[in-house]
């Protein structure tokens, strides 16, 4: 619950930035340069004397954006694909388990890279490479539980009673499916936060100035020992926002797996 | 230093490489109105200095090689970046070379001299010249390197312009005439060189210091088993095959890792003091500051984002060597874009950054403000030329609307390429971008990336809207020529085929002066000339925006000695550079 | 078991035929080539017998199909062909050069990292509550939440930098690559700590060990018998992920302790756009995964006898 808190918290604090700040994370001050922590400026100001806070809050909007439109994405793709190839079986299933093996033995990090090169920067390319690096997990899951709940006598029930396979998926193949989506969802999030930060750390995430916490930490990286600042705040806002979702993720599984409980 | 953006490959070789000479502070190189016989008295050195010490001295110093530098590194008739040019200068000497206040000094010429209607040239060489195998080093050896990389079949076609004075090398690197002996490089005798120009170029003996004049080993190139891509013999460079001539011969050689020498016992100015040196390739620039301060590096580039934190160290800074670098990092227009088309939409643009904010303030340690193409210390550089360009936002305002855009919400979306996105550049540029947004009120969008690179295609961008992409000119020799000829002119003297030229903007106006001035002599005229061709470059129908004349840092060990520093390029280690601990 | 391995095999070589030709698909929807080859501008200064030579050499001319074809039989026959960043050497060259430095540090990784985190999470699990426990899960949150390229940083200052335990230039020595492997491998080994810890509870709160407990079996016993059995089959699974997450971990780890290895060359590869070069890397690493995921596969059939092949 610590881990949900601390995420409403930044999550509030991204979303509601402009009125908490009263800076732009675009606009540089060529009068506050280089600022170490004041008052002013609690984070300090960077190069080109933007406060490191609205950036960091702003940061945030993208990196939230990014792991939440990311495994939106990646659930929907996945969900549809692993539940027709669950459901439907046979020819359907064959194939597309054959493709997800494929995909599998891309190395997703090398994958992303190569997909940023082919699409070029920015903020749709990226949930697309994104997305098409790791839609094969959730499929593979949904699909497991699909198979799973196929032999389950509810399941038979409302089939021989005639139910559409369209309203047997969406009435009862989905609710069962919401509880490991969820798991899912809160580990896949801080994964994707994280895959940004590399491809940006990269050169090939996000296209700047807007920030995001990759690019802050790419920007922070080559400055490490000028000013330290520069790195050690989004690498501090990522490892809580890694810790908080693991957290939350764990919090989640041991509410919703009952085999998990200890 | 490699970022340039448009004629890639070889411009950016020339460019980008090119590897910045500097004039002695404004003290023009004046051999080209030498006539007779220079002697420039030797440095005498103990050709077998006996070893004191039963440690050899080893000096480790690091290079933060790209990948393509690494390729030409062997071959210098192909070579072209700065870092090849440094390995080329290690391993092989031309005729001549630079000092460190930019004088030409003999490397395997003894003397030369110039005919009366400036066009040949002879050189003496030192006599007993060996490679570093012992076999003898003569005039012949000069004249079949030459012909060898104007030869069309060695393919480094983007280093040609480095020999383009040489009378008839066009026409045999471009195969009109297929007879070598139609290219004017003669050895006489053993001992004499004979070079003819096309026409009398002052610049000449200086463009004598580049790898293209180097003396390759032919028995070490009729060794080489493989054939390299580009249809040339490879690795002949590399140890066991290469035999040298420079002051250094490697002995292990590990692409992307290391380049280990050893001095060469043969070399025309005597054995090197240093027995050992150690060319480490570490490009992530925390490491090479890590490696520098627990002792591994001797000698390193600063990176520009450690500056900050080197004039807050008293025992770092004790090691800091600044120079002024021969080079201009400026933004090229991407010319025949409609909306840009108005000269005065230009100068608009170029009024609207600050460039003194941007680098005392910004970026503090960088380089300085530049207002002109042609840096500090070069035949033509006049402080008052572009004055008028200066920082005005009000003046920015009003050029735009003269030019056709009184209400800037009509001009369209402006993009700025800046390469590689370092953090140096991305600040840089996210600056300039907010200060011309300030100023034109115009939407400027930044595209980061090399053109070749990370998802940039600066060749998909161009022709369509308002674009400028960043480059540096680093000279190659210390004259105006280079900094004017290779990039601006149209067609460029290296160009081998120009069947594009309706792609690109000329300026007939311009590239007349700019070969008026090349064959002119007289250092008041080229002035003069170098001056109206400023004028247009920079100015009346600017092609480009000078931003900055880089500075560049360095660490040096203070028990490293005599390093030559070759103003705002090569720290180099010659025969004399030793370790004192 | 032989007829399983068969198939699988078979699959594993129909995958890595689908690889190669999305990672082709990809390289020639995208713009660049040789030495700038598609550009203009760049064009009007090569020789025409040139452009002529970088076209029949990269066979560009070439419909794509074409073109995928001939590269796929010179793959087949072991010819990688030319990069178009490394103008003397050839790919097979490239790769001979870099990969057993990468395989050599990805190897000693993942052993020290999964061996290593199954011991500490099997003793942390067995000591749950005690103050070992609580620093175990303090160190997987830490390091499992640190990107790797901050954790560089981190070490090189620390461990070079003030302490001067270390070099930091050059390679050869094992000291060389105490660095990169410990910054390789401490991501893996939190999670093989946390995955270990999990199983081990997991299986401790099952109901034949409660049965084994019920018969009075001593505790050692049943640790050994059954607990650490049941744990250690499922980490075997761990393998495949943990080596190939090395591989994506070695991207950051390479360059940044300047490690002569193929993820620093593949980094290389795509900053330049050098497809030759890149489709190289990837199929080797692709192939690489499907192996380890194959052997894992056999492994596990080995060790639990309820799996069944057929």
């Amino acid at each position: 619950m610590v881990g949900l808190a601390a995420i409403a918290l930044l999550t509030a604090a991204s979303i509601f930035a402009p009125w908490l700040t009263p800076y732009d994370p675009l606009q540089p001050d060529f009068t506050a340069l280089r600022e170490s922590y004041s008052w002013a400026h609690p984070l300090g100001t960077d190069m080109a004397g933007r406060d490191m806070l609205t950036r960091v809050l702003y940061g945030g909007r993208m990196s939230l954006a990014v792991g939440v439109t990311a495994q939106l994405a990646v659930m929907f793709v996945g969900i549809i694909i692993g539940a027709i190839s669950g459901y439907y079986g046979k020819l359907v299933d064959t194939l597309i388990m054959r493709f997800t093996d494929i995909m599998f033995a891309f190395p997703t990090g090398m994958l992303q890279i190569i997909l940023m090169i082919a699409f070029g920067r920015g903020f749709p390319q990226m949930i697309l490479a994104m997305t098409i690096t790791s839609w094969v997990n959730v499929a593979r899951l949904v699909r497991g539980e699909v198979l799973g709940f196929k032999q389950r006598e509810f399941i038979e029930a409302a089939r021989s009673v005639g139910a559409r396979d369209r309203d047997i998926i969406w009435r009862h193949l989905f609710p069962n499916l919401i509880g490991p989506m969820i798991v899912w969802f809160s580990l896949g999030i801080p994964a994707a936060i994280m895959a940004e930060a590399g491809l940006s750390f990269l050169g090939i995430g996000l296209v700047p100035p807007t920030p995001s916490w990759g690019i802050m930490m790419n920007q922070g990286n080559e400055m490490w020992r000028a000013l330290p600042h520069m790195i050690i705040v989004p690498a501090a806002v990522i490892a809580l926002v890694m810790i908080s979702f693991t957290m939350l993720g764990d919090g989640l599984r041991d509410a919703l797996d009952p085999h998990m409980s200890r | 230093m490699v970022q340039k953006l448009d004629r890639r490959e070889f411009l950016q070789a020339a460019s980008a490489a090119a590897a910045v000479y500097a004039l002695a502070a404004c003290k023009p190189q004046t051999v080209e109105v030498e006539k007779e016989v220079t002697r420039v008295v030797e440095k005498v050195v103990e050709a077998t200095p006996v070893p004191t010490s039963p440690e050899p001295i080893t000096a480790n110093i690091n290079m933060a090689l790209n990948r393509g530098d690494i390729g030409d590194a062997g071959e210098p008739g192909c070579s072209g970046a700065v870092n090849s040019y440094y390995m080329n200068y290690m391993m092989f000497a031309a005729l001549v070379r630079l000092t460190d206040k930019l004088e030409i000094e003999p490397d395997l010429a003894d003397t030369w001299s110039v005919s009366d209607d400036g066009t040949v040239y002879t050189f003496k060489l030192k006599p007993d010249l060996k490679w570093s195998d012992g076999s003898p080093l003569t005039a012949h050896d000069f004249e079949w390197s030459i012909k060898r990389n104007l030869d069309p079949k060695m393919w480094c076609g983007g280093q040609f312009w480095q020999l383009v004075d040489i009378k008839g090398s066009r026409a045999y690197y471009t195969g009109e005439n297929t007879d070598p002996d139609s290219v004017a490089v003669k050895a006489i005798d053993d001992l004499t060189l004979q070079v003819e120009t096309e026409t009398p170029a002052g610049y000449f003996i200086q463009v004598c210091t580049l790898p293209a004049f180097m003396a390759v080993p032919k028995a070490s190139v009729d060794k080489a088993l493989e054939i390299n891509q580009e249809g040339r013999p490879q690795d002949w460079w590399k140890p066991p095959l290469g035999i040298y001539s420079g002051p250094f011969m490697p002995v292990e050689w590990i692409t992307d890792l290391r380049v280990y020498f050893e001095a060469n016992p043969y070399y025309a100015h005597g054995k090197p003091l240093i027995d050992k040196l150690n060319i480490h390739m570490i490009q992530n620039t925390a490491t090479v500051m890590a490696a520098y301060e627990v002792g591994e590096l001797d000698m390193v580039d600063l990176p520009e984002t450690e500056y900050l934190r080197v004039i807050g160290d008293e025992e770092l800074l004790a090691d800091m060597v600044t120079s002024k670098e021969l080079g201009v990092q400026h933004l090229v227009w991407d010319m025949g874009v409609p909306a840009t088309e108005d000269p005065r939409v230009r100068q608009a643009f170029a009024c609207a950054i600050d460039k003194d904010t941007l680098m005392n303030d910004v970026l503090p340690g960088v380089g300085s403000p530049a207002y002109q193409f042609l840096a500090p210390g070069l035949i033509g550089y006049n402080p008052e030329i572009g004055q008028e360009l200066r920082y005005d936002p009000d003046k920015a305002r009003k050029l735009l609307s003269d030019g056709g855009f009184p209400n800037p919400a009509d001009f369209p979306e402006m993009l700025i390429n800046y390469g590689a996105g370092s953090t140096l550049y991305q600040t840089m540029f996210e600056a300039i971008q907010a200060m011309v947004q300030d100023a034109l009120k115009i939407k400027v969008t930044l595209v980061p990336g090399d053109q070749t690179s990370l998802g940039v295609k600066l060749a998909d961008m161009r022709y369509k809207q308002p674009l400028v992409w960043r480059q540096f000119w680093g000279a190659d020799y210390p004259d105006p020529h280079n900094f004017m000829v290779v990039l601006y002119t149209c067609p460029p003297p290296q160009a081998a085929v120009w069947e594009t030229p309706e792609r690109v903007l000329c300026n007939p106006k311009f590239d007349e002066l700019v070969w008026q001035a090349a064959a002119e002599t007289d250092n008041t005229k080229r002035a003069e000339l170098y001056r109206l061709c400023e004028q247009q470059l920079v100015v009346e129908n600017p092609f480009v925006i000078p931003l900055y004349y880089p500075t560049r840092h360095r660490l040096i060990k203070p028990y490293l000695k005599n390093v030559v520093i070759i103003p705002q390029s090569f720290v180099m280690i010659r025969e004399t550079t030793t370790i004192e601990k | 078991m032989g007829r399983f391995i068969v198939r699988r095999l078979l699959h594993a070589v129909a995958t890595l035929f689908m690889i190669t030709i999305v990672t082709f698909g990809v390289a020639k929807a995208t713009p660049g080539g040789p030495f700038g080859f598609d550009d203009p501008a760049v064009q009007a200064h090569l020789p025409i017998e040139q452009r002529q030579r970088y076209i029949e050499m990269y066979g560009l001319d070439k419909p794509i199909p074409v073109q995928y074809w001939n590269w796929l039989s010179s793959a087949l026959q072991g010819d990688l062909g030319y990069s178009y960043s490394f103008k003397n050497e050839t790919i097979n060259h490239i790769i001979a050069r870099t990969f057993p430095v990468t395989a050599k540090l990805g190897v000693i990784a993942s052993a020290i990292g999964l061996t290593l985190g199954t011991l500490i999470g099997v003793t942390a699990a067995l000591k749950r509550g005690s103050l070992f426990d609580a620093a175990a899960t303090a160190w997987t949150v830490v390091f499992h939440t640190m990107p790797v390229f901050v954790l560089a940083v981190f070490l090189v200052i620390i461990f070079v930098v003030e302490l001067r335990w270390f070099p930091i230039t050059g390679w050869g020595t094992w000291k060389h690559a105490v660095l990169p492997v410990v910054t390789l491998l401490l991501g893996p080994l939190s999670s093989t700590i946390r995955f270990a810890r999990a199983k081990v509870l997991d299986v401790l709160g099952s109901d034949y060990i409660r049965t084994a407990k019920a018969k009075g079996l001593p505790r050692t016993l049943i640790t050994r018998r059954h607990v650490l059995k049941n744990t250690l089959i499922p980490i075997v699974t761990l393998a495949g992920p943990t080596i190939a997450g090395m591989l994506t971990g070695s991207i950051f780890v390479e360059t940044m302790f300047n490690v002569p290895g193929m993820s620093k060359s593949f980094v290389g590869a795509a900053g330049s756009r050098d497809y030759p070069l890149i489709m190289a890397s990837t199929v080797i690493y692709g192939s690489l995964i499907i192996l380890m995921n194959l052997l894992v596969d056999v492994t596990y059939g080995l060790l639990d006898p309820r799996i069944r092949y057929d």
